[in-house]
């Protein structure tokens, strides 16, 4: 399958790196506004690097267009993309804005090109384990969930990460892992009381405490921090009726390498057999290829991002935000 | 010069625990136990060699202060004849379960000149002690957010009767976290917004919360944001009780305190089961000897009963937003 991947960033490194182990992928080019980062990501899978998107398709006969652009820039590229008939793999948060989430879901909701969004926490082996326990009745009633997600603020392109309009943040860009994972474990949300800075009084930093009250009844907090001064991490806590569940990523995993500076960034060293983003990225090509359906659909990558703007509401407003017209 | 102390009720968990070191502190001299359940009351006094008084008026008589541990709503009818008797006492927390009772003991002790502190120990473990130090001396910069966390197991017993807990893990636990986040930051508390569920068995009560609170004043605290979980979420296959942590984020840092994380991890071949064992300071023993330095140089430290009347209004004002998923303003008593 020939992919042809756009946005040659931290994110699209990541991606190029794993689909260079699946041999089913041919990454046909890549494409950057600057060519250096182009060619660096090029490097990485042997492949040639365009200058634009347009350079890209006019010279390569492309099938599925990984984006991997800032968050704004998603949607009038998948627009076009889909209108070219092409599949497209884009990577979270699906849009900044839910009109914009909508409008990319439209154009794909046809027979023709499908649509993949990367919410990579359901293809981590330990938030899928916590899935299965969950839906195998291990842990009992679900009451308290807790979660942490912290990461130094990452530098991007023209530094949109911070730049809360462009990124939305941390509820937007960073926590929507966690609201994603959730709302797969443990269905849909009622309620969301937020509290946070926004990414707007702090030159790049921002933090926010949530509690997501779910239909089921159970209720979770979950903790966001960019710009942590110390190396990415994560946790859960799942507190059942029969079971206490946790997992936290700073405990030592199957390798540990001492000496090196720690990684920064969003991506873990994991001791598994495939990363998470190729697992991810595998199974979205088998999906395409075979016809599956994913196991995290586009539809649920936009009610991911309703969570987070309700979540960006409350934390405008001071009032809990009900969720409503879920599909 | 050793202070005199008898125990009012042995219905609290931590009773036991109060006793042993009251035993053992020089400063203590442990004159005897009362007990409505004369059984329970005279169980404790032969395990711990002291009188069992079957007044406590005969108490009070014999006493120079006293620790108080009956079930929360009875505190007010415990607390308020000793202080009139001008015995000093130490009350268990949190300080009642309604407002009027919480200040009728503070009124008794005003009125009496005898002291009324709170049972809040945590503030006492050097963790604690150094946290405040590095968050007031500016370590964090602005503090931006505190998520706390106060878990336990089920007690189960009168604590799941709302009539003598006045609420369950909520009225519990959330006032630990609430003193601290006070008496770090030097702040008042707002309102609250609080999610409040049972999930963990505690039946007709809350065992499950997650509280977040809007905070008044502090040059370290402007703007903060707290997050208090007061959940009965730990079972019987935890390894330890429970905890108290704070995670305090500020513009600067982040401070994690977990003042129980020392333990002994204990994997025992017969029970199966992991456990672990507390090597730090005996807060309670810090408690103790600080109330009794109190009271013999007429100095009063630690938490007040204004300090736990706040932290009650914390509570009620989380109940009355767990009903509506509003938030809700705390209604602080004058």
């Amino acid at each position: 399958m020939k992919v042809g991947l756009v946005g040659a960033g931290f994110m699209g490194r990541v991606h190029l790196d794993a689909y260079a182990a699946i041999p089913e992928v041919d990454v046909a080019g890549v494409a950057d506004a600057s060519i250096e980062a182009a060619v660096a990501g090029a490097e990485l899978v042997g492949t040639r690097p365009y200058a634009s998107y347009e350079e890209l398709v006019a010279a390569e006969d492309i099938e599925v267009v990984d984006i991997c652009l800032p968050t704004p820039f998603h949607r009038d590229l998948a627009l076009r993309a889909a209108d070219e008939g092409r599949h497209v793999i884009l990577e979270k948060p699906i849009a900044r804005t839910m009109g914009d989430a909508q409008e990319i879901l439209e154009a794909f909701s046809g027979d023709g090109p499908r649509l993949f969004v990367g919410h990579v926490a359901r293809f981590f082996p330990e938030y899928a384990g916590i899935k299965e326990k969950i839906d195998a009745g291990e842990l009992g009633m679900v009451g308290v969930v807790r979660t942490s997600r912290r990461s130094p603020i990452l530098l991007g392109w023209n530094d949109w990460y911070a730049d809360w309009r462009a990124s939305g943040g941390v509820l937007v860009d960073l926590l929507i892992h966690d609201f994603d994972f959730l709302r797969w474990a443990l269905g849909k949300v009622r309620r969301v009381y937020a509290r946070g800075v926004l990414g707007r009084e702090y030159n790049r930093l921002d933090y926010a405490l949530i509690t997501l009250r779910f239909e089921s009844g159970a209720i979770a907090h979950v903790e966001g921090h960019w710009g942590y001064p110390g190396p990415f991490n994560y946790s859960i806590e799942v507190a059942g009726s029969s079971a206490l569940l946790t997992v936290d990523s700073t405990e030592p995993t199957s390798l540990e390498l001492v000496g090196e500076p720690p990684v920064s960034g969003e991506v873990p060293d994991l001791a598994s057999g495939k990363s998470p983003y190729e697992k991810q990225l595998e199974h979205f090509i088998q999906c395409i290829e075979f016809g599956e359906e994913p196991v995290g659909r586009a539809q649920d990558a936009c009610e991911a991002l309703r969570i987070s703007l309700a979540a960006t509401e409350s934390v405008l407003t001071g009032e809990p935000v009900t969720l409503g017209g879920w599909s | 010069m050793s202070v005199r102390v008898g125990i009012v009720s042995f219905a609290h968990v931590h009773s036991p625990a109060y006793a042993a070191v009251l035993k053992d502190l020089d400063a203590a001299h442990s004159v005897g136990i009362t007990d409505e359940d004369a059984t329970r009351g005279t169980e404790a006094a032969e395990r711990f060699g002291v009188r069992f008084f079957d007044s406590a008026d005969a108490l009070f008589e014999e006493t120079d202060a006293l620790v108080v541990c009956s079930e929360n709503s009875k505190h007010a009818r415990d607390v308020v004849p000793a202080l009139k008797a001008s015995v000093h006492v130490l009350c268990e927390k949190p300080i009642s379960t309604t407002v009027e009772d919480a200040k009728a003991m503070i009124r008794a002790s005003e009125a009496s000149g005898s002291q009324l502190r709170m049972a809040f120990p945590v503030r006492y473990l050097p963790s604690v002690v150094r946290a405040r130090e590095l968050v007031r001396g500016g370590a964090l910069g602005r503090v931006l957010a505190v998520s706390g966390t106060n878990y336990g197991q089920m007690p189960g017993g009168w604590f799941l009767d709302p009539e003598l807990a006045g609420g369950g893990a909520g009225m519990d636990h959330t006032v630990h976290l609430a003193d601290v986040l006070r008496w770090i930051l030097d702040v008042e508390v707002k309102s609250v917004y609080a999610e409040v569920d049972s999930f963990f068995g505690a039946g007709g009560t809350d065992d499950a919360a997650i509280l977040t609170l809007e905070l008044e004043g502090g040059p370290v605290a402007d703007g903060t944001f707290p997050t208090i979980d007061p959940s009965w979420s730990r079972g019987d296959g935890y390894p330890t009780w429970g905890d108290v942590t704070l995670r305090i984020a500020g513009t600067s840092g982040v401070l994690d305190l977990d003042p129980f994380a020392q333990p002994l991890r204990i994997f025992d071949h017969e029970t199966g089961a992991p456990s672990w064992t507390y090597t730090g300071e005996d807060m309670n023993a810090l408690m103790l000897s600080d109330f009794l330095r109190g009271v013999a140089e007429g100095k009063p430290s630690g938490a007040s009963g204004l300090d736990d009347l706040r932290t009650l209004e914390v509570v009620l004002a989380a109940y009355r937003s767990g009903e509506d998923y509003e938030p809700k303003n705390v209604e602080r008593t004058p």
